[in-house]
């Protein structure tokens, strides 16, 4: 009995090994050395042209005071927070309602998941046309309830909503298909106890979906603050004046690569990365927490 | 009675009037690449055009190696795909069902690396692949794509739905780890799997900046590496770019629409009897 | 003559070679590709590799290739990358390329081209701000090419007569549109009334001063006084291809996209007009040079004396030159090529050539200072409530930012010299 159970282990530890050892091996090569470079470069004047001088930390201390960046940062956690919390019970309220679709349900995801295939172009020139103060679609609709012009994406004022708002319906079909990967593994038994002792729809959801679907929410929690803080292109492609959709990554590429600033641009780089970290373990801590309350 | 029928009846009424706003930039898009030029560019839009030409399908196919670029992007998204289903599912489920040292403070490394901008990594990478001569291959595209950290993550999230009870029943039956995994464990995470299939598909077909600075001949070029010549500095025909759009979001399409039936047989196989 | 050439060509070249180009613009790739295809067969032993990288993104492949060692051997170049890539161009060798002809036929040949006695990127063509019109509403107004306002007071004048109102008095086509690009054609206003681009050493801009803030008011007088458009309107290219516009201010390159993407449209084109309706002394606008090709210093030894001596054939002994100007919509730099007849029925190219002995070239404008941090704010300054002052004091802090972060090295604007009347 004894030995059967130490060759188990064994086979156990042979299994997590040959899957962890190539794993680490991989992104030690393809990303911590590239990562190592590139903070070994935030230490530098460079830009791949020309021979790179040391500087200390001065690319460091040169993002103290720099308004520009505090601007971007502004710009990016509005952005993050609003389509992680907003876009995320948005995605899921869809998700929700598609799910209880008996009949056309396969349409459905697909005419939901559109926006996310679309050519980030053509979504750029639509919505750019939607909010277009003289001739855009939404202030010909204003019209007729009689409220006047609005400025959208061409006032600093109005631009970040705008932008936002543009970017959670274009990226919530991403967001559902998560949802409805993660309802699909819920067993239907679930369902049918509750509706036995008599439970509505609502209950439903809120006794056994929510808690069922933890995995996912985590997930879209975690993921969702790491690429949100990330966000490039969707703002890039609806941008307001006055540097008012301004996220940390535009500003970071502008020094990368139209000033050639690499030193500086990792250096941000490096920042950008304290910072999501930082919310990451704040955000792993309260989920274990609650994990235990349970 | 009545209030459920008023209920679906609003239920359906967010659905369609949702879609329809879905909807209404893609059908922007391909009425775009078929609409006569003086009516590409109006305002407000021409939503039905009034003639319509395929003759930018046949410029974009005939003036770029067409064929080539495509079955390039083709069979370099379909090769990462399924490593990434693989290496993203065997990860995660170790991560999730195995205990080790050090478990979570390698999971939080692994998700570290998705914390640094790609743009200040991408130039380092290239070096490096470099100082391997596997620039100007396609290997230099498909081997840093095979690890996908989000990927990982998300089969994780998977696998804790799924009873640790199905591991134990295979280990008592003599199972080696691997058929374990492979044949008891895997089938359970269709639904999310077939997600992960269509994310990495997307994300590989449509990937732009790394191919363009690691590739170095027309001949090893992907479709949008292709594509991009329509637009230039002062110089960009909408038409031809939405023609470009279109043709791209096809594959995609299929991919998506395939993938569905996985939605749904996912859930039948659920329901160990203890 | 076929064994003559042969024999030529066998002599001149040690063996076959593959030159490696790249360009960003799609139409003048086409144009080199029907040359190439002629050089090819004029030298069996060369042959070309060609590849079109998208503008935005074929800065950052050629910085990718020169840290990793893979660059084309010629590289379609643009000045204002200038600062940026000069170490890493081949200069023009002199006992090929005649240096004392070039700085008598290349308009700006030493401000714009020489750097250390030596030249980077052939000259070819000259861009500057005009005014692109619709000849249609023109003549609904009853106006005739005799109308074509020389001055601003006229040029006020039509743009009101052109605008059009609809029944609940908003703008349905505008006069005149400088929306986005509104602090470039502030500039040419600034250069008219004497200001300048940048102060001393081009340490900081020269904006805030008597000459910007009178620049300014006139825009500001259009747009508020005049209404001859507003703020959230179109911009200018839209505007003017939409039919939405009778008159916008834009740079040459406007009228291959007006002719690619709106081509029922009818418009014309006329130089800028002046405070007091004359061009000299000057200057009355900046210019900018489209430049041409360069051969890389990390090219492959073998392909950089054949590189050159494609160039010398392709810019010197061929008809390219006048062709790539008409299809960029630009002045050729080369004087001698002014009178050519096909530039001269050219009236996009015939405007230009009118008004470029009178423009000026400032050096590097770093993308920022030209943009979000500097000339791009004033029209969302003045258009969310902001004086003229007001907005040029804040435009001019931010772009001065700039460039203390990120100084310029190529400056030349001084070397202007005024025309005689």
């Amino acid at each position: 009995m004894s030995q059967t159970r130490k060759k188990r282990i064994d086979g156990k530890q042979r299994f997590v090994l040959a899957v962890l050892i190539p794993t680490v091996l991989f992104f030690v090569f393809f990303s911590f050395i590239p990562i190592i470079y590139a903070f070994y470069i935030s230490f530098h004047e460079m830009d791949f042209l020309n021979p790179p001088a040391f500087v200390g930390l001065a690319n460091y201390k040169g993002l103290i005071g720099d308004t520009h960046l505090y601007n971007s940062l502004r710009v990016t956690a509005t952005f993050a927070v609003i389509t992680v919390f907003i876009g995320g019970a948005l995605a899921f309220f869809f998700a929700l309602l598609i799910n209880s679709v008996k009949r056309g349900q396969a349409i459905l995801r697909t005419v939901y998941f559109l926006p996310v295939m679309t050519s980030l172009v053509a979504v750029g020139v639509i919505w750019g046309w939607l909010y277009q103060p003289r001739f855009g679609l939404l202030n010909e609709v204003l019209k007729i309830f009689g409220i006047p012009r609005q400025m959208w994406l061409s006032s600093p004022k109005t631009a970040l909503p705008s932008a936002i708002a543009a970017s959670t319906w274009q990226g919530m079909g991403f967001t559902i298909v998560i949802f409805l990967a993660g309802l699909h593994s819920i067993s239907q038994t679930y369902y049918e106890a509750a509706e036995v002792d008599g439970a509505n729809s609502l209950q439903k959801v809120w006794y056994i979906t929510i808690p069922l679907l933890r995995p996912t929410f985590v997930y879209l929690l975690i993921t969702g603050f790491i690429t949100g803080f990330q966000v490039f292109d969707q703002l890039y492609v609806m941008s307001g004046p006055l540097n008012s959709t301004r996220g940390f990554i535009e500003l970071l590429y502008t020094r990368a690569f139209s000033y050639y600033q690499m030193g500086r641009a990792s250096a941000m780089a490096f920042l950008l990365f304290a910072i999501i970290v930082t919310l990451t373990l704040i955000q792993f801590k309260i989920v274990t927490k609650t994990q235990v309350e349970h | 009675m009545l209030r459920r029928k008023i209920l679906a009846l609003v239920k359906w009424i967010i659905l369609i009037s949702g879609g329809i706003t879905m909807v209404f930039p893609f059908y922007w898009m391909v009425i775009t690449s078929i609409k006569i030029q003086s009516e590409v560019m109006k305002i407000p839009p021409v939503l039905f055009p009034t003639k319509i030409t395929f003759e930018r399908y046949g410029r974009v196919v005939g003036e770029l190696q067409f064929g080539r670029f495509f079955f390039n992007s083709l069979y370099i998204a379909v090769a990462v795909t399924l490593a990434v289903l693989f290496t993203s599912s065997i990860v995660g489920y170790v991560f999730e069902k195995f205990q080790f040292k050090y478990r979570n403070a390698i999971f939080l490394g692994l998700l570290s690396t998705m914390m640094v901008p790609g743009a200040v990594t991408m130039i380092p990478l290239y070096l490096l692949l470099g100082k391997v001569r596997l620039v100007n291959t396609h290997l230099a595209i498909i081997l840093p794509a095979l690890g996908n950290v989000f990927g990982i993550f998300l089969m994780r999230q998977a696998m804790q739905s799924i009873p640790n009870e199905f591991i134990e029943a295979g280990r008592i039956d003599g199972a080696s780890e691997f058929w374990i995994f492979w044949k008891l464990i895997l089938p359970q995470a269709k639904a999310t799997l077939s997600a992960l299939a269509i994310f990495t598909f997307m994300g590989q077909w449509n990937s732009f900046l790394w191919p363009l600075i690691v590739l170095s001949s027309q001949d090893q070029y992907t479709l949008p590496l292709g594509l991009r010549m329509f637009q230039g500095q002062y110089w960009s025909d909408m038409g031809l770019v939405m023609t470009g759009a279109t043709i791209s979001v096809i594959p995609i399409l299929i991919v998506f629409l395939s993938m569905q039936k996985t939605f749904v047989r996912g859930v039948t196989l659920t329901g160990l009897k203890g | 003559m076929l064994v003559l050439l042969l024999v030529l060509g066998l002599s001149l070249s040690a063996g076959a070679v593959t030159i490696r180009h790249w360009d960003w613009h799609q139409p003048r790739m086409n144009l080199k590709l029907k040359y190439m295809e002629e050089y090819e067969k004029l030298n069996p032993d060369v042959k070309f590799e060609t590849q079109v990288i998208g503008w935005e993104d074929y800065w950052t492949r050629l910085m990718s290739g020169v840290a990793g060692g893979d660059v084309p051997d010629i590289a379609q170049f643009h000045n204002s990358q200038t600062q940026a890539f000069l170490n890493h161009l081949e200069p023009f060798p002199a006992d090929l390329f005649d240096y004392d002809r070039y700085k008598e036929d290349f308009i700006n040949f030493e401000a714009a081209y020489l750097f250390d006695g030596t030249f980077h990127f052939y000259p070819v063509g000259i861009m500057s701000g005009l005014i692109f019109y619709n000849t249609d509403y023109w003549a609904e107004a009853g106006l005739t090419e005799a109308d074509i306002p020389t001055t601003w007071d006229e040029f006020r004048e039509i743009a009101k007569k052109l605008t059009k109102y609809d029944s609940a008095g908003d703008i349905q086509v505008a006069g005149f549109v400088p929306n986005g690009i509104l602090g470039v054609f502030w500039l040419d206003l600034h250069y008219q009334l004497g200001g300048k681009l940048y102060g001393e050493d081009a340490k900081t801009v020269a904006w805030n001063n008597e000459a910007g803030i009178k620049a300014l008011e006139l825009i500001e007088q259009l747009i508020f006084e005049d209404r001859v458009t507003e703020p959230g309107f179109l911009g200018f290219s839209e505007a003017m291809g939409t039919g939405h516009a009778a008159m916008v201010y834009s740079w040459s390159w406007l009228g291959g996209e007006l002719n690619n993407n709106y081509p029922d449209l009818n418009w014309g084109v006329f130089r800028l007009p002046t405070f007091d309706g004359k061009l000299a002394p000057g200057p009355v606008a900046r210019n900018n040079h489209e430049t041409g090709m360069s051969v890389m210093k990390g090219a492959r030894a073998e392909a950089k004396g054949a590189a050159f001596e494609f160039l010398k054939w392709l810019y010197e002994e061929t008809d390219y030159l006048v062709e790539v100007n008409l299809i960029l919509g630009t002045a050729p730099s080369n004087r001698n090529l002014l009178d050519d007849p096909r530039i001269v029925e050219n009236p996009l190219i015939a405007a230009i050539a009118e008004q470029v002995p009178y423009t000026n070239i400032p050096g590097e404008i770093p993308y920022e200072v030209e943009n979000d941090y500097g000339l791009g704010m004033l029209q969302d300054l003045l258009f969310f409530g902001y004086s003229a002052a007001d907005a040029l004091a804040l435009a001019e802090a931010e772009a001065n930012g700039v460039l203390q972060e990120r100084p310029v090295k190529w400056y030349v604007e001084d070397l202007y010299v005024p025309v005689a009347e």
